[in-house]
């Protein structure tokens, strides 16, 4: 029998569980592929910069160009934290600053399923919300202990620990090709096999729904 | 100049405002648009009316609506007693009459103390909230009476 024919059996299900995920959380086969490098934008566009760069975890050789957001075509931090067992992660050079979940929340009339209420943080009145109930996904706060503030500090979500923060590589990172379908979804880090939250998104999705 | 508004030296107003409490949480309505506070009285039922309307009193010769503000709220409902309220207010629309849990007291606060939040009135059906006001460790939820309802639904109310 020839070895070397016979593809490593753990890359191969590592790859084929990876590209499973991928399928669910990027979507990316419908969406228009971008042809050409764009010029790198500046750090504070916000226009998301096509790469070449084969995204780590790709099982063929062929170059596609992938989005990726103007932050991260540096090296960047991002912050693990846990929300229902289950583990994401936020750049954070997009967040404004991390709290202890206050005592009590304000609970405002009519809002909407996701507002877990409102609480005055340093002299701000500050909309905390639910992840998972923001962002359409199958996860809630099983014991919230901390916010992740985002934007101007004004609108926070809630999550169960933190976990790490870990400097990660542009090609860590498999970015979505073409449009982002999910717009939160910036991406997925490939070593800790989690979801790349956008926190422009989640200010955005809070301010206006 | 009204009572209500009182210009501050560097004009900032001050406003009055009356607070009552719904289910944990304070608010507040200027003071200008109230115009009695009631124990609960008998309130009669209107077939067909909404949800929100709990029926009609009789005030002095007077029919007046009464609004759950719980229901119009999104609150679960509770049982009246001993501290229930209804708030007579004038809108720019008319005067109905509002079932609070209690009513508190009066509280000056000064325009520039108002918050709006950041997705405060983004809703249509939260869009009479008009801010949030730090009182010592407390929250107080202001409320625009005039945008309690729709013009639609003022409309409406006129039928009763």
């Amino acid at each position: 029998m020839d070895n070397a024919k016979v593809p490593p059996t753990r890359l191969v299900e590592h790859d084929g569980a990876l590209d499973l995920l991928l399928d669910d959380l990027l979507a990316e086969a419908t969406a228009p592929i971008v042809d050409r490098v764009a010029e790198t934008p500046p750090l504070n566009s916000d226009v998301e910069a096509p790469i070449t760069r084969p995204a780590a975890g790709d099982t063929h050789n062929d170059v596609v160009p992938t989005l990726c957001p103007p932050w991260a075509l540096q090296p960047f931090r991002v912050l693990l934290f846990r929300v229902g067992g289950q583990r994401f992660a936020m750049p954070l050079v997009l967040l404004s600053s991390v709290a202890l979940m206050p005592p009590r929340l304000h609970e405002l009339p009519s809002g909407p399923d996701w507002e877990l209420g409102i609480a005055r943080l340093r002299d701000l009145s500050v909309v905390i919300a639910d992840l998972g109930g923001l962002l359409g996904i199958a996860t809630a706060c099983e014991a919230p202990r901390y916010l992740l503030l985002v934007g101007e500090g004004r609108t926070a979500v809630a999550c169960d620990q933190f976990e790490d923060a870990v400097l990660i590589e542009t090609d860590q990172v498999r970015w979505p090709r073409g449009a982002r379908v999910q717009p939160w979804l910036a991406g997925l880090l490939t070593c800790q096999m989690c979801v790349l939250i956008d926190p422009l998104v989640v200010e955005e999705k809070i301010r206006h729904g | 100049m009204s009572n209500s508004a009182v210009e501050s030296a560097a004009g900032d107003p001050v406003i009055q405002l009356v607070t009552f409490r719904l289910k944990d949480e304070t608010y507040g309505i200027n003071v200008m648009q109230v115009q009695e506070v009631l124990r609960v009285t008998e309130i009669a039922p209107v077939p067909g009316a909404p949800g929100y309307v709990l029926g009609i009193i009789n005030l002095r010769g007077n029919v007046v609506t009464v609004i759950d503000t719980r229901t119009r709220f999104g609150l679960p409902t509770t049982e009246r007693d001993d501290s229930s309220r209804i708030v007579i207010i004038e809108s720019e629309q008319q005067v109905v009459g509002i079932l609070v849990d209690s009513v508190a007291e009066v509280v000056e606060l000064r325009q520039s103390e108002i918050d709006s939040a950041p997705n405060i009135g983004n809703e249509e059906s939260s869009r009479y909230i008009q801010g949030v006001a730090s009182r010592d460790a407390d929250l107080l939820i202001v409320v625009d009476l005039n945008k309690l309802l729709s013009d639609e639904e003022w409309s409406e109310m006129a039928m009763f």
